[in-house]
């Protein structure tokens, strides 16, 4: 099967994601590791656009690698200092989860490959516009559209709620989170 | 319509409670606004739903079905005949005045919020249980009335009395609420249907004469704890520590009546058990007896009261065991009038004689710092009691004798004439000294406008009542109540009797207690053995303590051996596996959230293979 | 023509998912294993996109399902940044190796 243009756009798409994922769990700095996420959400968003999800894709750029990430970004700005040497890793617990997930993998990639997926015939035809999405969501998702913000505004609050800081309870000592091993691998 | 203003009635106070319930704690004075102004719509819904009802005598029925199994069926709803109509609009009206007498009485005490949210619920309980349509739901409300008045005796739980008198009267009204209880789920079981007005009319056709004496006793047993009744009556003296509007309410009109109001409802199906019936007429005279002679020496103001209650409750008991339901229903209308309004008065008297219960201490305070209309209203509450005419509890008394003569029952009639006695003697012995000019100067208390209307209008309403309700629904009464007040010759014997009777015993009373000189024990001192008996008030309490001590604590230590050689024996092996098994699992629990991923992991994946290759 | 076929775009979630895995058991740092997560939501995102595109089934509704997976993830991240501050507040670390409350 010979290899087209699209198939090859599609093959960068997937190494930047995989690039990404790699780098995004094993790099020892937690800075480069959130912006190495934000590579391989923007690979991700490439392959959505390959599943004819184009709104997908941009609200992909736009939620994820636009916010998600920002935020990461600025949680670990706002925290102490990146210069701290990295603390070593355990040899046991790499080979742990190299195992671990090296096992899940084999095991998906047996299901997905074996699995006889009841694919239709014309896969492509159907509505995949942002309008029609937009249709059933206001109707027949009109429940889980209110749910979802709900829980959006519940998080909110959450979040300011348990980060928030009582005056008394100032407990934040820059002594010992120097001395602390935080930012470790 | 009709259903709607029950509606009203019955859920007036519940919504009452639910406002009040989850107004925020600073808001007393709103949520007494609250309590008052709900309890004030439902009685007037009450009342403007008995005067409909008086042309259409049909009863309300209002079904939903609630539980079902097999053939039985239990059903939640209303059930308003004339009776509970009555009933429903006396407690309505009883509760209406009594919070607002609560206004003034517990106007300095912090804990007010929780007094009218607390009353409210009861007033709630209380109503449904009346107008139930199922004996199982009244069941549920006759429990849950039970744990109001545990709260309100024990609403001043600061106190070590108060808190032990709740204890005593929750644990003595549980012994007869099991016996309800056991008599619903027979009845479940037997004729499975436990609707009032299948069981008044078709149950007892079902039911051979051995389980209807059962049934029957053992509902009795609840009217027995219920209506504080001989051998379980010794909790409602103690009860007195509550507030006294509580005890108006509560231990008087109310909750105390439910009993009897209980034996009035399924009277068609106790009739029909001839020893049932003599077994109740018995039990009622024994109480009667008993703690009218106990309210003799009693110097406690709410004591005697108290004591009053029971023996005018044994009264009624005793009447319709004898086989008049009417004469119990209708003595128990009128006495609750006056006797929660004598309760009410007494409040004020304990305030005027700065907290003081004893009633000689009352004595002490000149005449002219009690008010004038109390002390008129008092002599009018206890002359109803003692049943002077042209009272309502002449009326109520008397209608009762006359069935007793009509029917040829002289040995309980005599029962019930020196009851009568004995009750005039007490209660103007209490109302003679109360009503003495004392010398004992005290500072004045003034009571602001507000409040006083709060603590006059109830009372006098409450006279009213008394003095001329009787009169007024006269005809209707007598026609629903099947009054025996013919003006004929056995009337007329028995005026003479009992009025000769109440006289005396009030002259009696006059001669130790109403002259300038008195003594405090009265003729009782003179009696040998008498005295001392009451002081031991007859070995009841002592009796039930040892029960308590010495039967539930044999009880707790065999449950306690069976428990320490076979079960816990058993429970113990048991347990010793699981914490060595246990500590050989705990090596995995490392505390660290990872390693529990990856066995998690480990377990999905196995999961998923299996699935995978099963099949 | 690989993209038009489902399983390529099922072996790339694997490894996705895979990828997070570890991260998720193998990183001390709770801002790291939040990251990983994310990756694990992508993983599933791409899933309903791909089964949504092949089935035959109506297109929007993977879609919708994604949508609600990015709320959730956004959801997510707010609610567990604010909680990886509170248990620095708390223990002064944000270790996870040194959070064995639960240690039996």
């Amino acid at each position: 099967m010979p290899l087209s243009i699209g198939d090859l756009i599609f093959v960068c798409f997937v190494g930047i994601t995989f690039a990404g994922a790699i780098m995004a769990v094993s790099l020892k700095n937690i800075f480069h590791n959130a912006l190495s996420l934000a590579l391989t959400l923007l690979g991700t968003a490439g392959i959505f656009v390959f599943l004819h999800c184009e709104f997908l894709g941009l609200m992909q750029i736009l939620i994820y690698a636009g916010a998600i990430s920002i935020a990461i970004i600025f949680a670990v700005m706002l925290s102490p200092p990146l210069s701290l040497k990295p603390k070593k890793r355990s040899v046991t617990k790499v080979l742990v989860s190299l195992s671990v997930s090296t096992l899940t993998f084999v095991t998906l990639a047996y299901i997905f490959i074996r699995t006889p997926w009841p694919i239709s015939a014309n896969a492509d035809a159907g509505d995949f516009s942002a309008t029609h999405i937009g249709e059933i969501l206001i109707s027949r998702y009109a429940f889980a559209f209110e749910l979802i913000s709900i829980v959006l505004l519940v998080a909110i609050l959450g979040a300011l709620v348990i980060a928030h800081e009582e005056p008394g309870d100032r407990r934040l000592d820059p002594e010992i989170s120097l001395e602390d091993e935080r930012w470790a691998s | 319509m009709n259903l709607n203003l029950l509606h009203i009635s019955v859920f007036a106070n519940f919504l009452a409670f639910v406002v009040i319930v989850f107004l925020p704690k600073t808001w007393v004075k709103r949520s007494v606004t609250v309590a008052v102004s709900f309890a004030g719509i439902g009685a007037l819904a009450s009342t403007i739903l008995l005067f409909r009802q008086f042309s259409a005598p049909a009863p309300i029925e209002w079904v939903i079905p609630w539980l079902k199994w097999n053939s039985a069926q239990v059903n939640v709803g209303y059930y308003l005949d004339t009776l509970a109509l009555v009933m429903l609009t006396s407690v309505c009206v009883i509760s209406f005045l009594i919070q607002l007498y609560s206004v003034w009485y517990m106007n300095e005490d912090p804990a007010k919020k929780r007094f009218f949210g607390t009353i409210t619920f009861f007033t709630w309980a209380m109503i449904s249980f009346v107008v139930s349509v199922n004996l199982f739901a009244s069941y549920l409300f006759w429990e849950l009335i039970g744990l109001a008045s545990y709260l309100l005796i024990g609403f001043w739980h600061e106190k070590a009395s108060a808190r032990a008198a709740a204890i005593k009267a929750f644990v003595m009204t549980r012994f007869g609420d099991l016996g309800f209880m056991a008599a619903v789920i027979l009845l479940i079981i037997q004729v499975h249907n436990t609707d009032i007005s299948f069981l008044i009319t078709q149950a007892g056709s079902q039911l051979g004469q051995t389980q209807l004496l059962i049934i029957v006793g053992l509902i009795f047993l609840g009217v027995m704890g219920k209506s504080a009744q001989f051998p379980l009556y010794t909790w409602l003296p103690d009860a007195m520590e509550g507030p006294t509007p509580v005890s108006a309410l509560i231990h008087s009109a109310t909750m105390v009546a439910a009993g009897v109001f209980l034996l009035v409802r399924l009277f068609p199906l106790i009739e029909l058990s001839s020893a049932g019936m003599h077994y109740i007429c018995f039990i009622g005279g024994l109480s009667s007896l008993l703690t009218a002679i106990l309210a003799l020496l009693e110097r406690d103001m709410k004591r005697i009261l108290a004591y009053s209650t029971c023996s005018q409750l044994g009264f009624m008991v005793m009447a319709v065991g004898a086989g008049t339901w009417s004469g119990g229903m209708f003595h128990l209308l009128t006495h609750a009038f006056f006797k929660s309004m004598l309760f009410l008065l007494s409040g004020y008297f304990i305030f005027a004689s700065h907290h003081s219960n004893d009633i000689f201490d009352m004595a002490k305070v000149p005449l002219k710092d009690k008010s004038k209309l109390m002390l008129a209203l008092l002599w009018i509450g206890a002359l109803a009691l003692a049943g002077l005419f042209p009272l309502s509890g002449f009326m109520s008394k008397e209608n009762i004798f006359g069935y007793l003569l009509e029917h040829h029952h002289y040995g309980i009639y005599s029962v019930a004439l020196t009851i009568s006695f004995l009750t005039a003697y007490y209660t103007s012995r209490m109302a003679f000294v109360v009503s003495r000019d004392g010398h004992h100067q005290m500072e004045h208390h003034t009571i602001s406008k507000g409040l006083n209307i709060a603590l006059r209008v109830p009372v006098t309403v409450l006279g009213l009542v008394t003095v001329a309700g009787v009169w007024v629904f006269f005809p209707w009464l007598k026609e629903f109540f099947q009054l025996h007040l013919e003006l004929n010759r056995e009337f007329w014997l028995n005026f003479g009797i009992t009025t000769t009777v109440v006289l005396t015993g009030i002259g009696i009373a006059y001669l130790y207690f109403g002259r300038k000189t008195f003594s405090e024990k009265g003729w009782v001192g003179f009696v040998p053995g008498l005295d001392f008996l009451i002081a031991k008030k007859f070995y009841l309490d002592i009796f039930w303590n040892a029960v308590m001590q010495k039967g539930v604590y044999g009880l707790a230590k065999a449950g306690f051996w069976s428990e320490a050689h076979i079960v816990n024996a058993a429970v113990n092996n048991v347990g010793y596996a699981c914490v060595r098994g246990g500590k050989a699992v705990t090596k995995l629990q490392a505390g660290e959230v990872q390693r529990y991923i990856v066995i998690a992991v480990l377990v999905i994946v196995a999961v998923v293979l299996y699935l995978t290759f099963r099949g | 023509m690989i993209y038009n076929q489902l399983t390529p775009y099922l072996l790339v979630s694997a490894v996705l998912f895979c990828a997070g895995l570890y991260g998720i058991i193998e990183r001390r740092s709770l801002i790291g294993i939040l990251i990983a997560a994310e990756l694990i939501l992508n993983a599933a995102n791409i899933n309903f996109l791909a089964f949504g595109r092949f089935m035959d089934v109506d297109k929007a509704i993977g879609q919708i399902y994604a949508i609600f997976v990015i709320g959730l993830a956004a959801a997510e991240v707010a609610v567990g940044l604010s909680i990886v501050i509170m248990i620095h507040r708390k223990f002064k670390s944000i270790n996870v190796e040194k959070l064995v409350k639960l240690k039996g």
